[in-house]
């Protein structure tokens, strides 16, 4: 338990678990809400009113049941009235019976009464003004004489009647707490013994009782009798309070005057909506567990598998790019694990092939920064002869020395890539200055170019190297002609260097573009260079290309695009 | 794929749950009814109350024990039973079984018994004491198996005999001893008086003593009253009890207003009382010093008793006759009367192993059903009914001190038109 407070409390609410379980909170809600109060209006509404009417019915029934005991009892009661009344029939002679008549005319008359009784009859007795009966010798009529309700019955008028409960301790046998209703009658006659004499019929009430019983434990109902006094005679004990909320039935006997009042309290009478809305409402908690649950079980593995390629992404965005990702599954997890894999190694080869190119750049500039320490020791040292052999007179090395300078200066520069072309032209004159004081006026230079093409950007050093292998490989001693010719097309420009050397064959031109065919010793990889770095600034449909008739000329052209 | 699964389960959970709650209703109704289903009913009629309605509960419960499927549902109708009983037979929905004593005007609705004794090898009828049988008999068929009887015997307070010192009766003694004894223990102005005498007796009760004279109220063919009902000896008889209490030797007890004469006798106010084995337990409760005598004997004749039976029956419309013989059976069995407690053993053998004819409140009992063995007269006459009225009311004006011959002489004039042709 305290795990799970623990692993609650640190459930994140932008946890991908935590939404998964809203989500299915939804999904699961939505409906069940929806079946769940629709069955429950439904079936509440059903049982409701089945459980309604039964009610009603089981009230209509007490009703009916106390209505048809009066009913019986009065039709009774008439009965043995008229037959009383009857003057042609003179029934009673002697009130206590002494002669043989006499006991055979009251044995006769109670059998009379006797056939009036029905099942639940308890007793049906003409009790006299001085206190004889007649009917079975059960009754202890003193007993019944001390009831509290008979003092009542001496002053009940002729015609009126009475109804009342009362308790069977007036018997000498049988139970003596049995519940009983009496009806009480004078009878309308003026002869004789009959004279002031009362009908009393009894009917066993304990089926009545029960009922009422019934009533009270099994509907919760609270039931009060009036009789047509007004008097309470019968009462629920330990009612609950009336409130105004209460289901009530009232209903009144006009031929006795009685009234029964039923009274349920509201929550009793609605109780199996209740119970049902309670379970449904249980049957819902029951299901948000049940979902929580199951969408914790079911997201666990899929968080997981997200959680672990969070935490190797992490990694590799620490630096970690051995980092690789089991792959267990086939599923959009598996398949971005796989593409995260691949995207690792991919990274990695990146970042190998530049720090390489970056470790060749950081020699390249360590070289550079080599050769620029050196230049300032070379260029001095150019500069010291230069001024030496002119204090010395000799003009000539002095010269040379100085051309050489220039060539250097712009050999040695490494600050910008791409130089106007006019400059380039300009290191040109110096070198063939330098040239023409080694071999002496053994060539000829012929430079046609448009001045319009003087200020557009060539990569430096371009035309020295080819310059290079024409006084290398094409003269013997520096003899020949040379001419440069720059055109101006309309989409680019084009250099034609042109001598009139020995020449080269197809080999040789495929050798000299191509760098496999050189060693490290750098011979002949200044024409490829020059190549491969018009192209590197201005893409592979530019470049050099060589023509050669051998032992007649060679024409190196190149193009360029236009740029300033 | 995963999504789609437990979207899924969250459906059928859904639906689950809305199964559930609507079954929620249906069910309680169910368990209601079920509950009425289990046992088989069956209903059993008594006219007991108090005591011997729990003797009777005791044993209804002893006999569900062996009969686990079976619900014993007693009906106790007390004094109400021929009424309520008549109006269950009238509504075609009886008990199934009932107590009887009235095989006249039942036995149409009773079942016989003969089908299953004949199948039962296991009853003994010889066991019971042969007379009962007369009383559940009817047409040669019977109708009813004997739970319990009772005879009638005196009853005498002993403390009022030692007061007046005057010995005890003792068996074999006369109705001359018995009213000169009533007439020693009498003292009217203190109320006490040697007997009480019922005013409106029933004359069933009577029968004995008519028999001990030599009469009865009806020839033994049932055809014929005069000579019998009013012939000296019945007259003789029953002025036994009227001469007493114009003598002042007995009093009027237990008619309607007065005090029953168990009530009287039980106060001490009169030493002797006539009955059957009823009053004995509430006697002995109220811790009166009494024993039991047989009833007196007319000079030179034999005395001779009635017995009160109660049988038990099957109902012919009962729906389980063949559990309701079962019922029957356990009810006469010895096991089942060794708890009846509240009238007498109508088995020889339980009566031997008990030893009940050896206890002295008990002995004269048996020794009065040795000497009852006439018929009475409801089984006699087919509307014994409608003579008994006239005869009991002749009976009950000789006991208000009226002339016993002509008033005897008018019951059976008045009864003739109901004798059979």
């Amino acid at each position: 338990m305290k795990k799970l407070a623990t692993k609650i409390k640190n459930f994140s609410f932008r946890s991908i678990r935590t939404k998964m379980v809203l989500f299915f909170l939804i999904v699961a809600l939505f409906p069940l809400l929806l079946f769940g109060f629709l069955s429950y209006g439904k079936s509440s509404e059903i049982v409701n009113k089945q459980f309604n009417e039964y009610e009603q019915f089981a009230v209509s029934q007490l009703d009916k049941q106390i209505e048809n005991i009066f009913e019986q009892m009065y039709v009774v009661s008439k009965d043995i009235n008229q037959y009383l009344s009857d003057p042609t029939l003179v029934i009673l002679q002697e009130e206590i019976p002494r002669t043989y008549t006499g006991f055979i005319e009251i044995k006769n008359f109670e059998r009379y009464l006797e056939a009036h009784k029905t099942y639940d009859t308890k007793g049906i007795y003409l009790i006299t003004n001085t206190g004889y009966y007649y009917g079975n010798s059960r009754l202890d009529i003193h007993k019944l004489f001390q009831k509290p309700f008979w003092k009542e019955i001496n002053s009940l008028k002729e015609g009126n009647l009475w109804i009342g409960f009362y308790n069977s301790d007036h018997y000498y046998t049988g139970k003596k707490n049995e519940k009983i209703i009496g009806l009480v009658f004078p009878i309308e006659s003026d002869f004789g013994v009959l004279k002031g004499s009362k009908l009393l019929i009894e009917t066993n009430a304990e089926e009545l009782f029960s009922y009422i019983g019934f009533l009270e434990n099994e509907l919760h109902s609270s039931i009060t009798l009036k009789n047509g006094k007004n008097q309470v005679v019968y009462k629920t004990k330990n009612s609950p309070k009336e409130l105004t909320t209460d289901i009530i039935w009232n209903n009144h006997f006009d031929a006795y005057g009685w009234d029964i009042h039923v009274r349920i309290p509201q929550e009793y009478y609605y109780q199996s909506s209740n119970v049902i809305l309670r379970y449904t409402i249980a049957a819902i908690l029951f299901s948000i567990i049940l979902v929580s649950v199951l969408a914790v079980v079911f997201s666990a593995p899929l968080t997981k598998g997200i959680k672990s390629l969070n935490s190797s992404m992490k990694r590799v965005s620490e630096g970690d790019l051995d980092t690789q990702i089991t792959v267990t599954s086939n599923d959009e997890l598996g398949i971005l694990s796989q593409s995260f894999n691949v995207m690792v190694n991919q990274i990695k080869e990146l970042i190998e092939k530049i720090s390489m190119t970056e470790r060749l750049k950081r020699q390249a500039e360590l070289k550079a920064f080599h050769y620029q320490i050196n230049p300032h020791l070379l260029f001095n040292t150019l500069n010291s002869i230069q001024w030496k052999a002119r204090l010395l007179g000799a003009k000539e090395v002095q010269e040379m020395i100085y051309h050489l300078t220039e060539v250097l200066h712009e050999n040695l520069n490494f600050a910008d890539e791409l130089i106007p072309l006019k400059k380039e032209l300009q290191t040109i004159k110096h070198y063939l200055r330098v040239q023409e004081i080694r071999y002496g006026q053994t060539f000829e230079y012929i430079e046609k170019i448009h001045s319009e093409c003087l200020d557009y950007l060539i990569p430096r050093m371009t035309l020295q190297p080819l310059f290079e292998n024409i006084f290398f490989h094409a003269f013997e001693d520096g003899e020949g002609s040379i001419e440069l010719v720059v055109t101006v097309k309309p989409e680019y420009l084009e250099l034609t260097l042109t001598d009139n050397g020995k020449g080269m064959n197809e080999e040789s031109i495929k050798k000299l573009l191509n760098p496999n065919h050189h060693g490290g010793n750098g011979r002949g990889i200044g024409v490829y260079n020059v190549d491969q770095r018009i192209k590197l600034h201005f893409g592979n449909e530019y470049g050099l290309s060589i023509e050669s008739v051998v032992g007649v000329k060679t024409i190196f052209s190149i193009k360029w695009p236009k740029r300033r | 794929m995963k999504k789609f699964r437990m979207t899924f389960l969250a459906l059928i959970l859904v639906f689950v749950m809305a199964a559930c709650s609507d079954n929620q209703s249906s069910s309680r109704a169910d368990q209601t009814r079920k509950e009425g289903n289990e046992k088989i009913v069956l209903r059993f009629a008594t006219w007991d109350s108090g005591e011997a309605l729990k003797i009777q509960e005791a044993i209804a419960e002893k006999f569900e024990e062996k009969h686990p499927f079976i619900k014993v549902q007693m009906e106790a109708y007390g004094d109400e039973f021929d009424q309520k009983l008549a109006a269950a037979f009238g509504a075609k929905n009886p008990p199934d079984v009932m107590y009887m004593w009235n095989f006249p005007a039942y036995f149409q609705s009773l079942e016989p018994l003969e089908n299953f004794i004949k199948r039962d090898p296991t009853i003994d009828l010889n066991d019971f004491y042969q007379g009962l049988f007369n009383y559940s008999t009817m047409y040669r068929k019977l109708y009813g198996m004997p739970a319990g009887f009772t005879t009638r015997v005196v009853y005498y307070n002993k403390d009022l005999f030692n007061a007046a010192h005057v010995p005890y009766p003792k068996d074999g003694w006369t109705w001359d001893d018995f009213q000169s004894v009533a007439k020693k223990l009498s003292n009217p102005a203190i109320e006490q008086y040697g007997f009480g005498v019922r005013p409106e007796p029933d004359t069933y009760d009577l029968q004995g003593i008519v028999w001990s004279n030599g009469s009865s109220f009806i020839s033994e063919d049932g055809k014929k009253i005069d000579s019998y009902m009013n012939s000296p000896e019945t007259i003789e008889s029953i002025e036994v009890f009227a001469d007493m209490v114009k003598e002042k030797s007995a009093v009027l007890v237990g008619g309607k207003n007065q005090q029953s004469g168990e009530e009287v006798f039980k106060a001490g106010k009169i030493a002797m009382w006539e009955s059957g084995i009823w009053p004995l337990e509430e006697f002995k409760n109220a811790k009166v010093n009494f024993g039991t005598v047989e009833m007196p004997a007319f000079k030179g004749k034999p005395v001779r008793g009635v017995i009160s039976s109660s049988a038990i029956s099957i109902a012919k419309d009962s729906k389980n006759k063949d559990l309701a013989w079962e019922f029957v059976k356990f009810f006469s069995s010895p096991e089942a009367i060794k708890m009846r407690t509240a009238d007498l053993p109508v088995r020889i053998s339980m009566v031997k192993e008990m030893k009940t004819d050896q206890d002295p409140l008990i002995g004269p009992f048996y020794k009065m059903l040795e000497r009852s063995n006439a018929t009475p007269s409801y089984l006699l006459a087919k509307n014994w009914d409608e003579i008994n009225r006239n005869l009991s009311s002749a009976i009950n004006a000789i006991m208000l001190e009226q002339d016993a011959k002509e008033l005897l002489n008018n019951a059976v004039i008045d009864s003739e038109k109901y004798m059979g042709q």
